[in-house]
């Protein structure tokens, strides 16, 4: 593993040159890349895809997208293209309200253009459940932080789901020492965007100790 | 002497018959011809347009001749024809034909009038501004207007019955085959104009299964029915409503509108002698005088206010409440509401206060520096108002290594400055979250909205943010606070309360009272220290006092709760193998370098214009032309951490020379280049930086501002740093009344170790074994983090003289000989200073309990 250099985000000349308006920015630890998105909307939509079990990866288009193939032509920014487990694709593009909709609907040709669904995803399907999209951040922020820590207990957590059928989260944290629980939480993010164990979420309970795991 | 035929080329010139018997060419150009292309139709044609009509008509000529060349024709004919002369019409026959390779030939483009040289490029036929290309959009069943739909022009009037009409004409040009620049010309348009119309035409009229037609010619209609005899003026009088509207937004407009005067205005226009829109004496509203002034104030209020608000509001409350107005649009984005602790702002301010800073002078007595206005940077969280940290900093405008040192002290835990005076000290239990909570120690939060600055846009600010928190970093819309209203709310009602009410304020701008009440006392200035002392005082008890934000309670109490029911499980802690401060910073990658030729150097590495090296790296030969990345602590550049490009740790590389004697941060060093480059400190910059660098600042600082910010910044970074810098070490030649021992030459172990021990954060076994979920009890789940009492290292004596001797012999560093008796103890420990203190340097240092598989080299400890 190479020593990771920083992101050059370009100063302000990189802050303006594809988000006119605001621009939120993060790091993908499972990519291992450093993305930006415009909207808190789009930033939540990006976390539900990426935690998605069918979500085998997915490819953000920082840069404005523009299609002039139809008339009239097509403007967007951060469409997410899902790349599924199942070799289908989606493009997924999010609207604040229904009346967005039909704005986007020039978006079909690009999707076609890139073999893939055109999938709009509404403000009110993205936030049903809150408590759902707090703990996806928190995995995704401890998996960032423990990004560069070799991944010693990936083997272990994974052992634990599939062999020892350990079927929750707080037999897990048991199973290990005080202090690599946020590595096991780190670990437990990486399985499950690589597919090898699902975490599987109950409505408006969030991650804690009762969320269940199961081999993917 | 018979001369050369001017045009004949070799082949084709014979006209009289051959000997074999063969037939000559009708014509002479005919031999510059292809034998493929027989017919002008065969030969390329060009889509282009004609800037003047002279070339088109050259054009015209010109293809008529070459019709004829190919047909074939007498020269004369051709030449009849033709509007160039014999020569030049076989060079453009030449180039008509010219072979392009995969192209073909050149065709009709060839005969185009250019004055430059070269032929027009090729246009493709997708952009080719002809009709022809444009007319892909029109289906062929509606290339007749004739079959278009019909539509009722007698609605329309004026002006746009006259628009109407032209554009039609130029539709049925085009129609009819000319190109798109002449119908739009006919059309009285311009040409993307007259093609965006067209389009529209074409388009299936909602609702219906017909195209659009001639409708979309029409414009649009104001379709508001108004009722009332007032509403029916402006059906009537269609100017009336246009020409009222522009009285009412001229510049010159009273700051207030009565009923009264509009009204007046009103009249004004429809005056029928000398109005604008006249109105006859016997129609309304002239024969209903009190059926005027309601529906006109109705309409003010309904019709033009709201369509005119943000215009109205700028004329008549002016542009600032213009702008506040906008605000109430929104910032086009809608966030979910944050947790508490879990979003934080940051913003700088440019303090409104004239400052002074003191330091010793050479006799004993008191230097006095000016200083101009500096920044102060605060972190506040959202939720519940708490003030998560601040700096100030004393420099023109806050850098990339400010807002690190600041991250740093936010998750870390920043101290209380140092009490200067008796007032405006933190009440008891105030503090700074990450000080008061052990369980908020290190915990970052999951958002950091900043604004535009700078300083916040450099890659080092999200690095730490982005990958070392793991956080998401939010860039608000330029130019507005919208996104951050609260820290700016409590700047600015930091400056309101503090900045404003102090001697020698400068308000909030130049014509602001408070400037001039405070200018009448000068000499009665706020030094540095009182003022960090201020605003400790005040950002600190912030926290404890009731607050608008958390719902009129205490924020530290709202805190303490929230920790105690485990409300804040998604909070994120900083890895435990990078709590060092080198972590706050930007790594970057550096080969190491080696001695070559004449410089027989060990290996090394250059960074920033300071050679670092040590033992280790001169000792391993197969280290040289090797990379390693290097992470340097901001405040301090005396050492760096150097980590192999396999993420391993290489160990620590201390500065050369004199750099590597004493502490000095990125600011100092950051000073000391920008003047080295400038040349202004003279040849033996090199030798004496600290020195020379003094020496220059103090003869400018009276007279530049920037100056005796650069000045009192390294004064200050001095005198906070007094405790553990080895003032002796500095260029050997300043003097300090009770200076401590010096560093001899090779210990930088010795060194590196006391250093290490106040500046690199490193957990006790107990924080080290702690869980990371906050479990505390409230109130007693605050636990302040006690402040070192006093650093290992001698106590310094309360008055310190700073003074650099021209040095004249030697350059040997001044120690205190050997036999003198020690300096005199304090007569109280000087407690750490609000930014540089160190934090938990009571914790005993253990090196080997970082588990990441990083270990510290250990050097043995400097006992004397």
């Amino acid at each position: 593993m190479s020593a990771r250099l920083p992101t050059s985000w370009g100063g302000r000349a990189g802050r303006y040159a594809n988000f006119k308006r605001g621009v939120q920015r993060f790091h993908d630890p499972f990519a291992h890349e450093d993305l930006e998105v415009a909207l808190d909307l789009q930033y939540e939509n990006w976390l539900l895809a990426r935690f998605s079990p069918a979500t085998r990866s997915l490819t953000l288009f920082n840069e404005p997208v523009h299609l002039n193939a139809r008339k009239p032509a097509f403007d967007a920014h951060a469409c997410l293209l899902v790349h599924k487990r199942d070799n289908t694709r989606e493009l997924q593009l999010v609207a604040r309200s229904r009346n967005e909709v039909r704005g986007l609907a020039g978006a079909r040709a690009l999707g076609r253009h890139l073999n893939a669904r055109l999938v709009i995803r509404l403000r009110e399907d993205i936030r049903a459940d809150g408590e759902l999209l707090d703990a996806l951040d928190f995995l995704r922020r401890n998996a960032t932080a423990y990004s560069e820590v070799s991944p010693r207990l990936d083997s272990a957590v994974r052992s634990c789901v599939i062999d020892a059928q350990m079927t929750s989260v707080s037999a897990m944290r048991d199973r290990f020492e005080h202090g690599d629980r946020p590595q096991v939480d780190a670990a437990i993010a990486r399985l499950h965007a690589a597919g090898e164990i699902v975490i599987t979420f109950q409505k408006g309970q969030g991650y804690d100790g009762s969320t269940e795991l199961r081999a993917g | 002497m018979t001369e050369a035929p001017n045009c004949a080329p070799a082949e084709p010139t014979a006209t009289a018959p051959t000997a074999d018997g063969v037939a000559p060419p009708p014509n002479q150009f005919l031999g510059y011809c292809d034998p493929t292309y027989t017919t002008l139709s065969d030969i390329p044609r060009y889509e282009g347009v004609f800037d003047k009509p002279e070339h088109q008509e050259r054009f015209d000529r010109l293809q008529r001749a070459l019709e004829l060349i190919l047909q074939p024709a007498a020269d004369a004919d051709i030449l009849a024809v033709s509007p160039v002369k014999e020569r030049q019409l076989a060079r453009l026959i030449q180039n008509v034909f010219e072979d392009q390779g995969d192209d073909g030939i050149v065709g009709l483009r060839a005969l185009v009038y250019r004055s430059g040289r070269g032929l027009p490029a090729p246009i493709p036929l997708s952009q080719a501004p002809s009709s022809r290309s444009f007319l892909n959009c029109c289906p062929m069943a509606h290339r007749d207007m004739a079959q278009w739909p019909d539509f009722d022009d007698s609605n329309l009037s004026g002006e746009r019955k006259a628009r109407f009409d032209r554009v039609v004409r130029g539709v049925e040009r085009l129609l009819a085959g000319a190109m798109v620049k002449e119908a739009a010309e006919i059309a009285g348009v311009s040409e993307s104009r007259f093609r965006d119309l067209f389009r529209r035409a074409m388009k299936v009229k909602p609702g219906t299964t017909r195209i659009l037609g001639l409708e979309a010619f029409a414009g649009y209609v104001h379709s508001v029915r108004r009722r009332g005899k007032f509403g029916s003026l402006f059906q009537r009088y269609v100017q009336l409503e246009s020409v009222l509207t522009a009285e009412l937004l001229k510049d010159k407009r009273p700051n207030k509108i009565h009923e009264h005067q509009l009204v007046s205005i009103f009249r004004k226009i429809i005056d029928p002698e000398t109005g604008a829109v006249p109105i006859p004496l016997d129609e309304y509203p002239h024969n209903a005088p009190f059926g005027l002034r309601r529906p006109l104030v109705e309409w003010y209020q309904r019709e033009f206010m709201a369509r005119y608000m943000m215009k109205v509001v700028a004329h008549e409350d002016g542009p600032d409440a213009a702008k506040a107005l906008g605000y109430t649009n929104g910032d086009g984005q809608a966030s979910r509401p944050s947790k508490p602790y879990e979003c934080w702002e940051i913003d700088e301010y440019r303090i409104d206060l004239f400052t002074r800073f003191v330091f010793p002078g050479v006799h004993g007595s008191n230097e006095q520096l000016d200083l101009p206005r500096f920044y102060v940077i605060v972190v506040r969280e959202r939720t519940l108002g708490v003030i998560i940290a601040w700096r100030l900093v004393l420099a023109k405008q806050p850098s990339a290594a400010d807002m690190a040192l600041l991250l740093r002290d936010a998750v870390m835990g920043q101290q209380l400055a140092r009490p200067v005076m008796g007032a405006a000290t933190a009440v008891e239990g105030a503090g700074y979250p990450a000080t008061i909570f052990p369980a908020l120690r290190w915990m970052g939060p999951k958002l950091i909205l900043l604004d535009n600055a700078l300083s916040h846009l450099a890659d080092v600010v999200q690095e730490i943010i982005v990958r070392l928190f793991g956080d998401g970093v939010r860039f608000g819309s330029a130019g507005t606070p919208k996104d951050r209203p609260f820290v700016e709310s409590e700047i600015r009602t930091a400056a309101r309360r503090v900045f404003q009410q102090l001697p020698n304020s400068s308000g909030s701008h130049p014509r602001d009272p408070v400037r001039k009440a405070s200018a009448r006392r000068p000499d009665f200035r706020v030094e540095v220290p009182a003022l960090e002392h201020c605003l400790c005082g005040y950002f600190t008890n912030i926290n404890v006092h009731p607050k608008q934000t958390s719902g009129y309670n205490e924020p530290f109490t709202l805190l303490a709760r929230l920790i105690n029911d485990g409300a804040l499980r998604y909070l994120v802690a900083v890895p435990q193998f990078k709590r060092r401060a080198h972590y706050f910073s930007l790594a970057v990658e550096r080969a190491v370098r080696f001695g070559d030729g004449a410089h027989k150097r060990p290996n090394h590495i250059n960074f920033q214009g300071v050679r670092y090296s040590s033992k280790k790296l001169r000792t391993k030969k197969a280290m040289a032309r090797q990379r390693l990345v290097l992470r340097p602590d901001y405040r301090n550049l005396q050492y760096l951490v150097a980590f192999n490009t396999d993420n391993t740790e290489f160990g620590v590389l201390v500065a050369e020379g004199v750099w590597g004697r004493f502490p000095h941060d990125q600011r100092v060093r950051s000073t000391y280049a920008k003047y080295r480059a400038q040349a202004a400190l003279g040849p033996r910059a090199d030798d004496l930086p600290m020195q020379v660098l003094f020496q220059y600042l103090e003869s400018g600082a009276k007279s530049d501002s920037t100056m005796a910010l650069e000045l009192a910044y390294i004064l200050d970074y001095f005198r906070r740093n007094i405790d553990t810098l080895k003032f002796s070490q500095l260029d050997g030649n300043l003097v300090i009344d009770g200076c401590v021992q010096a560093v001899p030459e090779g210990a930088e172990g010795d060194h590196y170790n006391g250093y290490m021990e106040q500046y690199f954060e490193l957990v006790s076994g107990e924080e080290a074994d702690a869980p990371p979920e906050v479990q505390g009890h409230a109130p007693d789940a605050r636990k302040r983090i006690e402040a070192p009492a006093a650093p290992a290292l001698p106590a310094p004596k309360p008055s310190v003289v700073l003074a650099f001797h021209q040095r004249t012999a030697s350059a040997a560093p001044v120690q205190r000989p050997s036999g003198s008796p020690p300096p005199a103890p304090a007569p109280q420990a000087r407690a750490p200073s609000q930014a540089e203190a160190p934090i938990n340097a009571t914790a005993p240092l253990q090196v080997d309990r970082i588990k990441s598989g990083i270990r510290l080299p250990r050097f043995p400890r400097n006992n004397k």
